[in-house]
């Protein structure tokens, strides 16, 4: 996920730029091949991919898939159904390792918010923002197949109980703390607010985790503990789940910070360019009037 | 018994990531084709 001679510090005042800012003749516009396709996409060479691509994406994404397709055969087909939920149980083999994914993510997210704080480093920005953006996709995944494992098990695809309250405000959080990250301010107040922000939204996540210990509710007590009852099946079925969705959310992280990394060097390369116009111009004006 | 709900889930979560990826990688591309190749450069 690293990216190569990563500048520190956020360059002040700039905002991200459309893609479709750059200039059509611009050697780097990708407009050069009669519009199928760029120069640069042309002779790029392997250490150098166009896009967010990779070895270690490649493998990832394929780990992810055999692991994903692992868990949709051990979880629909060969686990059984469960005594009382029946087959609607298996919903659980998507629910919990959403979860898991979503914890994850908003804690990468509080991880490189303290650490942007500390070095002020747009890398650590672009991580806790990207690690945000999986928490929040996979958070609605859990709200989607939680409602749909209720309405079966409870009668109701939703009630205000402690945890599914809380998970709704901790996405709603979180789609805040994304929306501080498009603010149009300038990008070192922007990263700082979002820090911020990406701290203080962790408290939510403990509230989440530990709601339905603090409070009575619909929803089931902890799956996973030393009084486990999980059929072998299952928890295997389930340890699968939790591999895909782990990988597939590392897998997506790396994509989402690469496509982050790369749109803050456009910004920059446009403005390095904008700053080099200005220069030649005054040049050029000065020399005038010196010549005059 | 209520496979309808468990189908659904699994749409919503595989069609999910599916979509969330595909707009990943198409979107990287288009902004990668923009750069020169030493602003685009990852170590694995």
């Amino acid at each position: 996920m690293t990216a190569a001679g990563h500048d520190r510090g956020v360059g002040k005042g700039v905002d991200q730029p459309s893609t479709a800012d750059a200039p059509a003749d611009s050697p780097y516009s990708g407009n050069q091949n009669g519009g199928r396709g760029s120069a640069i996409t042309d002779s790029a060479s392997k250490d150098h991919p166009v896009g967010t691509e990779s070895k270690l994406t490649r493998r990832l994404g394929v780990a992810a898939l055999v692991a994903m397709a692992a868990t949709l055969f051990f979880g629909l087909i060969v686990s059984g159904p469960e005594v009382y939920q029946r087959d609607a149980a298996r919903l659980f083999y998507v629910h919990l390792p959403s979860v898991a994914v979503a914890y994850s993510g908003f804690t990468i997210t509080l991880i490189g918010s303290v650490l942007y704080l500390m070095k002020k480093s747009i890398f650590w920005d672009l991580v806790a923002g990207a690690a945000a953006e999986i928490g929040v996709i996979f958070t609605a995944f859990v709200l989607i197949t939680g409602m749909l494992w209720g309405k079966p098990t409870w009668g109701v695809y939703w009630q205000w109980s402690p945890r599914l309250t809380s998970t709704a405000v901790m996405f709603v959080m979180y789609i805040g703390y994304l929306a501080v990250r498009n603010l149009e301010l300038p990008a070192e107040v922007r990263s700082q607010r979002a820090a911020v922000l990406g701290v203080i939204n962790i408290a939510n996540v403990f509230v989440v985790h530990f709601s339905i210990q603090w409070w009575r509710g619909l929803h089931q007590g902890q799956t996973l503990g030393v009084d486990t009852q999980l059929d072998g099946m299952m928890l295997f079925s389930l340890f699968l789940g939790m591999v895909a969705f782990m990988t597939t959310g590392a897998w997506l992280l790396v994509h989402r910070f690469r496509l982050g990394w790369l749109q803050h060097q456009q910004s920059k390369m446009l403005l390095e360019t904008a700053i080099a116009e200005r220069n030649a111009e005054a040049k050029t004006a000065t020399a005038y009037g010196q010549g005059a | 018994m209520h496979w309808e709900f468990v189908f659904a889930g699994y749409g919503v979560v595989l069609g999910g990531i599916i979509l969330y990826a595909t707009l990943l990688i198409t979107r990287g591309r288009k902004v990668g084709a923009k750069l020169p190749p030493e602003r685009r450069q990852f170590l694995d």
